[in-house]
């Protein structure tokens, strides 16, 4: 009888995991130890979390069958390269940092980045083999243009004059360091702290559609 | 004891001995002299004057083009500077320094930032050290890049022997919490087709 209910719970544990398909994972900037840049009177590690914890509420109505983590709850410090790590064991399909920054304009900016270093033509690895940190996001970097590409195109479509989008950039960016999976920065510029809530939906569309 | 020592410097070939070593030490002391230009020896049968004459002709005295990000647009300012093509450490030495005193003066790099030392590597590294880190760190992400972007773009344009970039505070890796400046930053930078994005 015991093997029977392990049996089924083994059943049931392994169509669980194939369901959830799709596994996304959001990185607020700063920590417990860092706090980050000053938007307003707040600090970009407080406000940053807030808009990560509401970007997963509305991505999980829309994406049933996903797995939304967040790198961290608050209070947390993050040792250096534990989000990289972290990703690269649960092999997430998309990574996604997001960080704020006061600005003067009125209207709210979101630029894109993923990361590379002038290696767009380098190849990806069809053979096992080595590679250095710098170089882990050779191992997506197709899918990561795909999604960088789509999700910078809807995100100004939908804009409606809401906000400005900029980019997407390729740069080596300390936050995107050492990720094999598909991973980008959001960068939100804000002139009043309040503004990142008009944010939280096309961006939660835009990645659900992206993906 | 003392009829003992007088003994040994009748001794001729001690003396020889003695007197080798201190010429050796004396030649040796020279060397060193001449090698760390504590001394300078000149030849009386060549002319000085004429290699004068041709180390300041040498000299340029052509303008130093600075290049900034300000209000979505490059800015490029010529800053008229003595450059010697002999010595490129000297050069980017007064360029740094001419990028920094303008961005200050433009209040896009706080008071305070200097540049503390320089040195090219013979395969064309730039190991540049500060004493505070150049990019302020409430910036936004694209402005930081684009001023090191600037940075990069002023080397490339002045000082030719200059291949890579090292950015070091206080001769330790520059630390930004964006920007991975572990690595050596190619003086053409990351920039390239990327311009067009730039327009906000």
């Amino acid at each position: 009888m015991k093997q029977i209910i392990l049996f089924i719970t083994l059943i049931s544990v392994m169509i669980s995991t194939q369901a959830c398909c799709v596994h996304i994972m959001l990185d607020p900037a700063g920590d417990a130890r860092t706090t980050g840049r000053l938007i307003g009177n707040l600090f970009e590690r407080g406000l940053s979390l807030q808009c990560v914890e509401q970007i997963k509420k509305q991505l999980s109505t829309q994406l049933t069958k996903s797995q939304i983590s967040i790198t961290r709850k608050p209070g947390d410090s993050m040792p250096t390269l534990y989000q990289a790590t972290r990703a690269n064991q649960l092999e997430v399909d998309l990574f996604i940092h997001l960080g704020m920054y006061q600005q003067q304009s009125a209207r709210p900016t979101i630029t894109i980045y993923r990361y590379g270093c002038n290696d767009d033509f380098v190849p990806t690895p069809s053979q096992p083999c080595i590679l250095t940190i710098d170089q882990a996001h050779w191992l997506s970097k197709k899918d990561t243009q795909t999604i960088v590409n789509s999700l910078c195109n809807i995100l100004f479509k939908d804009s409606n004059e809401q906000y400005c989008i900029c980019g997407p950039f390729t740069l080596p960016i300390k936050p995107l360091l050492g990720i094999s999976a598909p991973a980008l920065m959001i960068e939100i510029g804000l002139s009043d702290p309040s503004q990142y809530t008009i944010l939280i939906e096309p961006l939660s569309n835009a990645i659900a559609n992206a993906l | 004891m003392p009829y003992k020592i007088k003994n040994l410097f009748k001794n001729a070939h001690v003396i020889m001995y003695s007197m080798g070593i201190f010429n050796i030490m004396l030649a040796g002391s020279l060397w060193y002299a001449w090698q760390h230009e504590l001394i300078i020896i000149r030849s009386p049968y060549i002319c000085h004057t004429e290699n004068t004459i041709i180390q300041a002709q040498q000299e340029r005295h052509s303008p130093i083009h600075i290049f900034f990000w300000l209000d979505n647009n490059w800015h490029q300012k010529d800053v008229p500077l003595q450059q010697s093509p002999a010595n490129p450490t000297h050069n980017l030495h007064t360029v740094i320094s001419a990028w920094l005193d303008l961005l200050i003066e433009e209040h896009l790099i706080s008071e305070g930032v200097a540049l503390e030392s320089v040195a090219i590597s013979h395969d064309g590294a730039a190991f540049i050290s500060f004493n505070r880190a150049i990019v302020p760190t409430q910036a936004a992400l694209i402005d930081k890049w684009l001023m090191i972007e600037g940075f990069l773009k002023t080397i490339a344009r002045n000082v030719e022997t200059v291949q890579n970039v090292y950015l070091f505070v206080q001769h330790k890796p520059m630390i930004d919490c964006h920007l991975d400046l572990s690595n050596p930053w190619p003086v053409q930078g990351y920039i390239h087709d990327q311009v067009k994005k730039l327009s906000r």
